[in-house]
């Protein structure tokens, strides 16, 4: 796997669980809003 | 003097207290053997472990000649190591379950009576009998507790654990409470009777208990509620029927002196 | 000479690092970055620690003496704060940004830049944290758990309390998202994910759990920030909201968090044991099946900090059973770690010492945590000391004691020379002896009736509570030794690459110190070598 590839793969991944934690902090809030 | 030595005596046993009550009702003395009963699994399941540890530590170690083997896993001895501990889950799993089903039948009270949370004493309603009342932390504890007081705490009977007005209950009888706030969050325990709930303000939460023996049973706020959570007791008094009418007569009386004039 | 990773001081890179302040300022160093964290938490540590001083120094003996009660409930409150998100946690990062590069063949982590970030956002945020207590109307008093409405009570100090919060998240959000990209996508060519070591794997699944819960957490107190100043309702009774609505939400957080500060622990001993056993892990397949377990399990049982709330029937069994299968993996972990002392040569370094005490004592913890799972028994040890002592015992003896067995084994590598260890084997045999006097004791205490968060106490409660504190007393002072001990650490005689004889994994075939930058061509051959085939 070349630099370039590399590189590509860790913006991916990173992307990705960042998705994921904005997900779980809209959501949670998203859930205090509809609950209320 | 007789009076001093038991006082002295009672508190110096207390003193080195290790364990829960058995408390006075059936539920109380249930909840203390689940307690009991998972303590002894844990010793149990403790002297196994920490033997073969310790026997290990001692057998196994390179001074005393021992040669490393090489072995690292055993898919028996995984599947072993996991069906023991579910067993043994499942047994203190089923009587725990059934002891929580009774915990929430509070169905056909003899008393009924609303506890409300303040910051920072209690105020209790008896639904039937039109009374109510604070119920704050007695004077002698409130004059000793503060850093200047100048007193010495250990002089004080009950020291933070008694109040102005009691909570009086008669024996035997099915006690409902409804709990709930004021202001914070604050949590209203009794060990002797086994009940800890929390008086949320905006909510009614219900417990129940039915107490076997005449008595004084102390408790504290169990919700940090803020400054002075830790000074706002609870005290019930457990009496015989007629002592309980007596003082439910006498209560209402203060209440509404014109009516009893009559 | 390529790196894996966007870096764009190459030509720095041939004269070894920075000079100055500058060099630790703007540093993108595995190595360096992993340093700040661990001095950091030390240093938090003991702030936490003056905190529990101050505790213990007003609980000695019935009455109060030294302060009020509201100062002392933002003691309690700061002390928590402190020691989850400014000792604990930052200390296990700390280990990870050192030793996970190392141990998979990578050259740094993979995102350098925002490593950096992640620490640097600690001072500031815990830096504005501190300062609260000078505010008017003090520090936070709520306690480390920050229910409504009491939370809501705060003086000035709120708002700062809440962004200190956000700030403690993102980095360990940031952090976790490093651990994550770098294991993913860093390990050297033949290191399969269950070729990794326990200190990796425990690492890779902490990390997932940081992603879910921290996000979490800043929503619950972003809900109460808005709660007091935004005109919403979440939590406040008397718009709709519910104050037990936060609970669910903190404790959906809050549960996982502990786990979060555990399984690194749980890693690093699975390192050390073997090592001094001179035998490979016991079931290591098994430890990462077990684990992972913990971990989805970790989330599922939030509300058993909750019995007396007022659940329904069905939701107190739910959390209760869950809560009590948590006991099955946990006990596998134990008993991998006794098969693999079993039939080992065992010799008792310092870092083995405590490893061993963990096991030890870590279950001890474990025990009084299956009896607080048996909902009907909480409703007496819920918010007792009973529950002080549990979560002290797994997280003293327990995570403390982790970092602390790591620290010693892997400071050789670090400096490059052996500490004194005849002052490291007082240093743990100090700190086992206190550290049981301290909390053993508030076993007898809770189940004797003493609630928690109290400043003062009934005069039955003064004996147990002068013991603990004179085992506080005893526990600090003894951290003195660990710190002459780190002082020290580079007068001992020089170290090899291997420092242990029963040692295994790639950061042991690099040179003592390990030089700035490592693995800068992946480690092919030597996999085969390391992984105790």
């Amino acid at each position: 796997m070349d630099d370039a590839e590399r590189r590509k793969k860790i913006r991916r991944t990173t992307l990705i669980v960042a998705a994921i934690a904005i997900a779980f902090y809209v959501g949670f809030i998203m859930m205090g809003v509809l609950r209320s | 003097m007789g009076l001093f030595g038991l006082l002295v005596a009672s508190t110096a046993s207390a003193a080195w207290e290790v364990n829960m009550p058995r408390g006075v009702t059936e539920l109380s003395a249930e909840t203390y053997d689940l307690h009991m009963m998972v303590f002894w699994w844990c010793v149990g399941i403790g002297i196994v472990v920490f033997g073969v540890m310790i026997f290990s530590l001692f057998k196994h170690r390179k001074s005393k000649g021992a040669k490393a083997a090489t072995f690292s896993h055993s898919t028996t001895a995984e599947v072993i190591w996991t069906a023991i501990p579910v067993v043994i889950l499942l047994l203190m799993a089923v009587p725990a379950a059934e002891t929580m089903v009774k915990l929430e039948d509070s169905r056909d009270p003899d008393v009924s009576i609303v506890i409300t949370g303040y910051q920072w004493k209690w105020h209790y309603r008896y639904q039937d009998e039109g009374i109510g009342f604070y119920s704050s932390l007695a004077r002698p504890s409130l004059e000793a507790r503060p850093k200047e007081s100048g007193i010495d705490v250990n002089t004080v009977e009950n020291y933070l654990l008694e109040v102005d007005n009691r909570l009086v209950v008669p024996v035997g009888a099915k006690v409902r409470l409804l709990m709930t706030s004021n202001d914070v969050v604050h949590s209203w325990w009794v060990p002797d009777l086994a009940i800890k709930k929390d008086a949320v303000p905006g909510i009614v939460n219900e417990s129940w208990f039915r107490a076997d023996e005449v008595g004084t049973y102390r408790g504290q706020c169990a919700e940090l509620c803020g400054k002075d959570h830790g000074y706002m007791p609870i005290v019930v008094e457990v009496v015989e029927p007629e002592a309980y009418q007596a003082w439910v007569d006498s209560r209402s009386e203060e209440a509404n002196p014109l009516a009893s004039a009559q | 000479m390529t790196t894996a990773v966007a870096d764009t001081h190459e030509h720095h890179d041939d004269h070894g690092p920075a000079k100055g302040i500058g060099r630790w300022l703007f540093s993108t160093n595995h190595k360096d970055i992993g340093t700040m964290y661990l001095i950091f938490s030390l240093t938090m540590f003991f702030i936490g620690g003056a905190m529990a001083m101050v505790i213990r120094s007003e609980l000695a003996v019935p009455g109060l003496q030294f302060v009020h009660p509201e100062f002392f409930n933002s003691m309690t409150t700061m002390h928590a704060l402190i020691m989850v998100f400014g000792a604990v946690m930052p200390a296990f990062v700390g280990l990870a940004n050192w030793m996970i590069p190392l141990m998979i063949g990578a050259p740094d982590m993979a995102l350098p830049r925002m490593n950096n970030w992640s620490f640097w956002i600690l001072p500031v945020a815990f830096g504005i944290l501190l300062s609260t207590l000078f505010m008017p109307g003090g520090g936070p008093a709520s306690g480390w758990t920050m229910y409504p409405p009491l939370v809501l009570q705060t003086g000035d100090a709120f708002p700062f309390l809440i962004f200190s919060v956000h700030l403690m998240g993102l980095s360990s959000i940031m952090g976790a998202i490093n651990v994550i990209v770098t294991i993913i996508n860093m390990r050297a060519p033949d290191m399969t994910l269950l070729k990794m070591p326990m200190f990796v794997w425990t690492w890779l699944i902490t990390a997932y759990l940081l992603i879910a819960v921290m996000p979490v957490l800043a929503g619950a107190v972003t809900m109460l920030l808005t709660d007091q100043f935004f005109g919403t309702s979440f939590f406040l009774a008397a718009g709709g909201g519910d104050p037990v609505m936060f609970q669910h939400i903190f404790w959906f957080f809050g549960h996982p968090e502990v786990y979060i500060m555990i399984l690194p622990a749980f890693g690093v001993v699975s390192e050390i044991i073997p090592t001094f056993a001179r035998k490979k892990l016991f079931g290591h397949d098994s430890m990462v099946y077990a684990a992972s377990c913990i971990a989805f399990l970790s989330f599922i049982v939030w509300a058993h900090h909750m019995f007396t709330v007022g659940m329904p029937l069905t939701g107190q069994l739910f959390f209760m059973f869950a809560t009590m299968l948590i006991a099955v993996p946990t006990g596998v972990k134990i008993f991998n770690w006794v098969a693999t002392m079993w039939r080992g040569a065992m010799t008792f370094e310092t870092p083995m010492l405590f490893s061993l005490a963990f096991v030890f004592l870590f279950t001890i913890g474990g025990f009084s945590g299956l009896m607080l799972a048996i909902a009907p028994a909480d409703i007496q040890y819920h918010d007792t000391y009973f529950v002080v002592a549990h979560f002290h015992y797994v997280l003293v003896p327990g995570s403390v004691f982790a970092i602390m067995a790591g620290a010693y084994y892997w400071l050789p590598k670090w400096t490059g020379h052996m500490y004194n260890e005849t002052l490291g084997k007082v240093h743990f045999w100090a700190s086992t002896i206190f550290v049981n006097l301290t909390f053993f004791p508030m076993h007898f205490l809770g189940l004797a009736g003493m609630p928690r968060r109290i400043p003062d106490y009934s005069t039955q409660f003064a004996d147990f509570n002068t013991m603990a504190s004179i085992g506080a007393f005893g526990f600090g002072l003894s951290q003195l030794i660990f710190v002459w001990v780190l002082v020290t650490a580079r007068k001992g005689e020089k170290a090899t690459d291997r420092v242990w004889e029963g040692s295994h994994g790639l950061e042991w075939t690099v040179p003592s110190p390990a030089p700035y930058h490592t693995f800068d061509t992946p480690p092919k051959a030597r996999i085969a070598n390391e992984s105790f085939e």
